[in-house]
C-alpha cells in the first residue's frame, strides 16, 4: 500500500524534543476538532488517551498510529515519549509506580493533580509554535539550560499544574497553534510568566548540575561521566537529604557548610520526583554540592555523624563500583572517631 | 482479377498504437479493454476544462466565482468532473506537514441536508471527524481544512437532489453553500441534469453567483463525426468500420438520439458482437438491427409476457 495515503491531511512532525501529547494536541488541533474528539475518531472509545500518562507509557497502538498517520519513522515517534531516557535515568521501564527522575503528573481521570510538566516562559516566548519539551519532565532540570533561568511547574497566576490537552474543554475554541501556551484554567499566557534567576549555592555545583542538564538537550552527544550510575548516584543523595530517620543530619551538614538555610520542605515520604520545583531546586543544589567531591564530602559528612553506612547503600540497587567503594570506607563505624584532626583537615577547605 | 494486398500498417492505420498493440489479445480481453473505456477529449470538453483551470487559478477575492455545469443524464459530465479531479490529484508528501489537495470532489447529499454536505466533505477530505458533531463544528472544521489543504475547488455533483426536499431545507442549503463558498473562498462547480437550474433559479443571490455552462446534446455534425473517429482509434477491432461514413453515422445518432453516454456505449457494444461474431468490424446493417433500446424507449413500461 501507498504509505502517502495512510497519511492524515494534517500530519505535523515533531518539533526538537517535544512531547507526544503536545504533539498529539497540536495534531487534534490543526484538524480542527478537541483532542477527545481527534483521539475518540481514531482510537476509538475504548482506548482512553488522556486519563494516563502517554508520554511515560508509550502505548505501542498510540504511537505506531501517530507513527503511520503522520508518516515520521518509528525513531522519531518513539523519541517524543520518555521511553528513550531507559538505560540514562532509569534503569529499566516500569508501567506503574516510580520511575527515577521522572516527575509524575499524578493523573486523577483527566486532571493533572501533580506538577510533572514544567516550561520555560522565555522557551515559549521565543517559539513561532510554543511547545512543551520532553527535558521538562525530567525532576533535576530546574533551570533552563537557553536562558538561565528557573524553570515553572505551575501556572504563576492560578497554580494549576500544565495541562496542555484540556485546553478545549468548555466551549474553548483554539484558534491558533500560539494558544498552547495558554494555561487551561485561568487562560494565562504562560509566556508572560516571571523570568526569575535560579539561586545557586555554589558555582561549582551548579556548573556540575548545568553539565547534566545538557545531556537532555537537543542534538547532545557528549554525556560524559553523566550516565545512568551518576544519575543514580544523585538521585540516591537527593534521597539521602530527604531522609527521616532521626540519625540523619546529612542536609543539615551539607547547609552549614555552604552557610544557607533551609526551606519549607513537604513532610512525609515525599519522593524527589513529587516535590514542588523549589524544593527540588534547593535539594539539588545541595546534592551538586555533594557530587563536586562525593568521596571528601561524603565522608566528612559521616567522620561529623550526620550519615550512617546503611543509609548509604539502603534502597540502592545495583549501585556503582565507585560508589560502593567510596561507601565501603565508610563500613566501619568505629574508624569514624578516628582523629579530630581528621575533621579539621577535611572541614575548613570547605 | 488481382487483389490489392496492404500492407500491415496500412491494414490497422484505423487504430492507433495502443489499439494495435491490444490485437495480441485474446477475445475476452479485448472485450473487458472496450467496456473500461477511456477518457475522451472533445472540443466541448476541452473549452470546460480550461474554463474549470481557470476557477483553479483565480485569485482569493471577496465573491469568487462558481460554475453550474448542466447536462442531460449520461451525456458525460461525471466523466468530466472525474477527469479535471484525477488532473489535480492530493500532494501528499510524508515529510511535509499537509496534504495540499487543491480539489474537493462530492456527490450532493440525496436531499437539501447541510448535515450531510458537510459529511460528504469532510469524508472526501479523508480527516477523522466526529459524525455527531453540531453543524457550526462540522463548519468549522471544513473551513479550517480547506484553509490549511490550499483547497481551491470544491465540486458538487447531483446538484438537483437540493430540490426534493421543502423549501426551507432547500433554502438553508443553498446558504450553506454560499456561506462555504464566501468564508472559504473556494469556486464552487455544481452539476446536475436540467433541474440543477431550479435548484438555484428560485434564489437570485445564487443564480447570480453560478454562471451556467451547459454540455448540449450531439447533433450529427462534424464534430460527431470526429467523435465517432476517435472510438474507432480505440476500438481494438481487426478491420476499418469508417464510422465517419454517413450512413453509419446518423444510424449511430438514431439509436442513441445523441447522448454522449449511450453513443460511447452503443460503439462498445457493437464492438462487442464484432468480436464475438468473428466479422472484426461493426456495419451498417448490424447497427440497424441490434438488440439496442434508445434512451427515450427505456421510459415506457410493457407488460412482461406480451410480444
Amino acid at each position: 500500500m501507498d504509505k502517502s495515503l495512510a497519511l492524515w491531511p494534517i500530519h505535523y512532525q515533531p518539533l526538537p524534543d517535544e512531547l507526544l501529547s503536545c504533539w498529539l494536541v497540536r495534531l487534534a488541533h490543526g484538524h480542527g476538532l478537541k483532542v477527545q474528539t481527534f483521539c475518540n475518531a481514531i482510537f476509538g472509545n475504548q482506548r482512553q488517551v488522556w486519563n494516563r500518562d502517554i508520554d511515560r507509557l508509550a502505548p505501542a497502538w498510540l504511537v505506531n498510529e501517530v507513527q503511520m498517520r503522520t508518516g515520521v519513522t518509528q525513531k522519531v515517534a518513539l523519541g517524543t515519549t520518555l521511553r528513550p531516557y531507559e538505560g540514562l535515568l532509569y534503569r529499566k521501564f516500569n508501567p506503574s509506580g516510580f520511575l527515577p527522575w521522572l516527575l509524575s503528573l499524578k493523573l486523577f481521570h483527566r486532571k493533572r493533580i501533580g506538577y510533572g510538566l514544567q516550561f520555560c516562559p522565555a522557551c515559549l516566548a521565543e517559539d513561532q509554535i510554543p511547545y512543551f519539551r520532553r527535558r521538562w519532565r525530567v525532576a533535576f532540570n530546574t533551570v533552563c539550560t537557553k536562558h538561565a533561568i528557573m524553570l515553572h511547574d505551575r501556572c504563576p497566576k492560578c497554580q494549576a499544574a500544565v495541562a496542555v490537552h484540556r485546553l478545549d474543554i468548555c466551549g474553548f475554541v483554539v484558534q491558533s497553534n500560539r494558544e498552547l501556551s495558554v494555561c487551561h484554567a485561568c487562560r494565562f499566557d504562560l509566556c508572560k510568566a516571571p523570568q526569575t534567576s535560579p539561586l545557586i549555592y555554589d558555582r561549582k555545583a551548579a556548573a556540575l548540575l548545568l553539565h547534566a542538564s545538557r545531556v537532555l538537550d537537543v542534538g547532545a552527544t557528549r554525556r560524559g561521566k553523566w550516565q545512568l550510575p551518576m544519575f543514580a548516584v544523585l538521585h540516591h543523595v537527593c534521597a539521602m537529604l530527604t531522609a527521616r530517620y532521626e540519625h540523619m543530619k546529612l542536609r543539615q551538614f551539607v547547609l552549614a557548610q555552604l552557610g544557607v538555610p533551609d526551606i519549607f520542605l513537604t513532610a512525609g515520604y515525599v519522593s524527589l520526583e513529587m516535590r514542588p520545583i523549589e524544593q527540588r531546586h534547593h535539594l539539588l543544589q545541595l546534592a551538586g554540592w555533594m557530587m563536586v567531591d562525593l568521596d571528601g564530602r561524603l565522608t566528612a559528612a559521616w567522620r561529623a555523624g550526620t550519615v550512617r553506612y546503611n543509609i548509604l547503600r539502603k534502597d540502592f540497587v545495583d549501585p556503582p563500583d565507585w560508589y560502593c567503594q567510596i561507601a565501603g570506607r565508610m563500613a566501619n563505624w568505629r574508624e569514624r572517631h578516628d582523629s579530630f584532626n581528621f575533621l579539621k583537615t577535611v572541614l575548613i577547605p570547605l | 482479377m488481382t487483389s490489392l494486398h496492404l500492407s500491415p500498417d496500412a491494414e490497422l492505420a484505423h487504430l492507433n498504437d495502443k489499439t494495435r498493440a491490444l490485437l495480441a489479445k485474446s477475445d475476452e480481453e479485448r472485450i473487458y479493454a472496450i467496456r473500461q473505456g477511456t477518457w475522451l477529449q472533445y472540443q466541448e470538453a476541452q473549452k470546460i476544462l480550461a474554463k474549470m483551470e481557470d476557477l483553479l487559478n483565480y485569485p482569493r477575492i471577496t465573491r469568487m466565482p462558481n460554475m453550474l455545469l448542466v447536462a442531460p443524464s449520461f451525456n458525460g459530465k461525471t466523466s468530466l468532473l472525474n477527469r479535471f479531479v484525477s488532473q489535480h490529484p492530493p500532494h501528499n508528501d510524508p515529510t511535509g506537514e499537509f496534504t495540499l489537495c487543491p480539489v474537493v470532489s462530492i456527490e450532493g447529499p440525496n436531499k437539501p441536508d447541510v448535515v450531510d454536505l458537510y459529511n460528504r466533505i469532510l469524508e472526501a477530505l479523508l480527516t477523522p471527524f466526529k459524525f455527531s458533531a453540531s453543524v457550526y463544528e462540522k463548519h468549522a472544521q471544513i473551513k479550517l481544512l480547506f484553509q490549511q489543504m490550499d483547497v481551491r475547488v470544491l465540486i458538487v455533483d447531483e446538484i438537483q437532489h437540493a430540490i426534493t426536499g421543502s423549501v426551507t431545507r432547500q433554502q438553508e442549503y443553498r446558504n450553506a453553500l454560499k456561506s462555504l463558498g464566501n468564508e472559504t473562498k473556494v469556486c464552487i462547480i455544481a452539476a446536475g441534469i436540467e433541474d440543477a437550474y431550479n435548484t438555484f433559479n428560485t434564489d437570485p443571490q445564487m443564480s447570480s453567483r453560478f454562471k451556467p455552462i451547459e454540455l448540449p446534446l450531439w447533433s450529427a455534425d462534424v464534430e460527431f463525426g470526429s467523435l465517432l473517429a476517435n472510438l474507432e482509434l480505440r476500438t481494438p477491432l481487426r478491420k476499418a468500420s469508417r464510422l465517419t461514413d454517413p450512413a453509419l453515422m446518423l444510424a449511430i445518432h438514431t439509436r442513441s438520439e445523441g447522448i454522449l453516454g449511450d453513443i460511447c456505449d452503443l460503439i462498445k457494444e457493437l464492438a462487442v458482437d464484432a468480436i464475438r461474431s468473428k466479422s472484426e468490424q461493426i456495419k451498417l446493417e448490424r447497427v440497424d438491427s441490434f438488440d439496442w433500446q434508445a434512451p427515450s424507449k427505456r421510459k415506457q413500461q410493457k407488460r412482461i409476457g406480451l410480444r
